[in-house]
């Protein structure tokens, strides 16, 4: 709790960017697919990328666990086409954020909407047919059933069209090799390339990676991030890629959201926050 | 030998009904973690039904039908409405709420169809084959009951390993959570697993009926030993359910056969603890431990 290289909020330099709430437009029902303008009017700090309509949405959002509040009137978007890293200590409520979107926790108050159609009654199964992919800390990855099962169930029909399997064997070679092999006899690279292929089999709009660093050789983490800015360089795929990992995250992130005892403490350009020696220092260590 | 042969075949048929009834508790083990101790009751209550629509003039295989159908109905009411609003709370809640729909179903039985033992038909000859002159211990209806239970592995072992049904239900009983962030649809697969297994006792109820007698208690001691036998094959796998089935049967056999009748019971919890001391986990136990 008493990490002095990561002060408390109200006691830090002013983040670059006012937090990312437009007075006007803000409160209202987030429909907002269809006036995206609304949203990206205050961005300064990306001059050179085109104003792309915001794909998650989340609006003044509180969530916990029974009486434990984690998450405290959260508002912040991450738009379409682009990887959004959402970086803090331990216990800043990143993976709260995550679970709460993808239904596993009901808010307290507050929205959720994915391209204009709120998430926040819909059951988790739903979520996910929205076009969420979540891929949960410790990898998600079914022991008990092979590489190939584990593949199967991320396509939204089961098909007997291998040509997606195909692609993400050659996304990741290594599974290829061990396609028949239960998930248990993977290393901890090996299952979240696994977790990561098999969310994206189910073509999400939405990719939401809770820590695929955790427990990672750098050089097994360097690849793994290779792979998300390929991805979405190749396929304008949207991320939002949780980490404690600050360094990696940033190597890839265009955005970059830090939480701070379970609030927004900063909102902006990665590239931006990254070069900052002040708010890099204050929030992240390094 | 020829006495050998016999215990064999009589055991390999009561133990294909042990069998039949750890096959439903498999089923439901695998998907809620719960032990259905209403499944003899359940069983009962599906026998029933079958036994009203023989007892009317109806053909045995109608009733057969029927049973099964009433099964799947029965086991998916019971999950959606008893098992799902105790789903989160402490396992034994789920137990306790089996027990209570036991004590239920032998009630309503009672008041339905009354207290006394009716006899139910078979559906082959009982009288034991003669092949070369030799009488031997196994009826054509002991071939329809063992091969039955076969038939039933069978299609449940196809049903999980070939089919993207099944694939989804063994994700499901595996790793709920990860399976509802694929968008598998869990409740309904558990469901579903009710349901089937309520099915497969209905099955089993049909098969034990001409011997044991249809009645509102009848089929208790049964689950007792399909509970034995489920947990001899590991509890996790239909196929580990049929053969702690047939092991058992054959164990009980043998022991009535060679030593004496009266032990039966003495020689079914011997088998289970000996089998539990050498493989804790079952005889068919695919993994030892869960990572969480």
């Amino acid at each position: 709790m008493a990490d002095v290289s990561r002060p408390e909020p109200a006691g830090v330099p002013e983040p670059r960017r006012p937090p990312p709430s437009p007075p006007s437009g803000r409160d209202a029902e987030p429909d907002s697919a269809t006036a995206p303008d609304l949203i990206a009017a205050p961005d300064t700090a990306a001059p050179t990328t085109p104003p792309s309509p915001p794909l998650l949405e989340i609006t003044d959002l509180s969530a916990g666990y029974g009486p434990v509040r984690v998450l405290h009137n959260i508002t912040l978007t991450v738009p379409e086409h682009g990887i959004t890293a959402v970086l803090g200590a331990n216990g800043a409520g990143k993976t709260t954020l995550l679970r709460t979107v993808s239904g596993l926790i009901r808010p307290a108050s507050g929205t959720v909407a994915l391209a204009g159609r709120l998430l926040n009654r819909r059951s988790v199964e739903d979520v996910a047919r929205l076009g969420v992919a979540h891929v949960p800390e410790g990898r998600g990855v079914i022991l008990e059933l092979t590489v190939e099962e584990n593949l199967r169930l991320g396509r939204r029909r089961d098909t007997r069209d291998r040509s997606a399997l195909s692609a993400v064997y050659d996304l990741f070679p290594s599974l290829a090799a061990r396609r028949s092999r239960p998930g248990s006899t993977l290393s901890g690279g090996e299952r979240q390339m696994l977790a990561i292929g098999r969310a994206l089999l189910a073509e999400p709009r939405l990719l939401m990676l809770d820590e695929p660093s955790l427990g990672l050789a750098p050089r097994v983490v360097a690849r793994l991030m290779a792979v998300l800015a390929d991805l979405r360089a190749r396929t304008g795929l949207t991320v939002l890629l949780v980490e404690q990992n600050a360094r990696s995250a940033l190597s890839v992130a265009d955005r970059v959201v830090v939480l701070s005892l379970g609030a927004v403490a900063v909102d902006g350009d990665a590239a931006a926050f990254a070069s900052d020696d002040r708010l890099r220092h204050a929030y992240l260590g390094f | 030998m020829t006495h050998f042969l016999d215990l064999t075949l009589t055991g390999v048929t009561d133990g294909a009904v042990y069998a039949a009834v750890a096959l439903a508790l498999v089923l439901i083990w695998r998907s809620t973690r719960v032990v259905n101790f209403a499944q003899g009751g359940m069983a009962m209550a599906t026998t029933f039904v079958a036994w009203d629509l023989v007892h009317h003039g109806h053909s045995y295989w109608l009733a057969a039908l029927a049973a099964i159908g009433v099964g799947l109905v029965l086991g998916a009411a019971a999950e959606r409405l008893l098992i799902r609003p105790v789903e989160r709370a402490a396992p034994l809640n789920a137990v306790i709420v089996a027990l209570g729909l036991l004590v239920l179903l032998q009630a309503g039985a009672g008041m339905i169809w009354g207290g006394q033992l009716r006899s139910y038909p078979s559906a082959f000859g009982i009288k034991g084959f003669k092949p070369f002159g030799h009488q031997l211990l196994f009826s054509p209806d002991d071939l329809f009951m063992v091969a039955s239970v076969a038939a039933v592995m069978l299609l449940l072992v196809l049903l999980f390993r070939f089919t993207p049904l099944g694939l989804r239900m063994r994700a499901a009983a595996f790793a709920p959570e990860v399976s509802r962030l694929l968008g598998i649809r869990v409740g309904r697969l558990l469901t579903l697993g009710w349901a089937l297994a309520a099915a497969v006792g209905a099955v089993a109820g049909i098969l034990i009926a001409p011997t044991t007698f249809v009645g509102p208690s009848q089929f208790d001691p049964i689950l007792v030993s399909g509970f034995t036998a489920a947990v001899i094959g590991g509890l996790d796998s239909p196929v580990g359910a049929v053969a702690g089935g047939i092991t058992l049967g054959c164990a009980l056999s043998y022991v009535a056969g060679y030593v004496s009748t009266d032990i039966g019971a003495f020689a079914a919890f011997a088998v289970l603890i000996t089998v539990l001391m050498l493989r804790p986990n079952g005889l068919f136990a695919g993994h030892a431990e869960r990572r969480v």
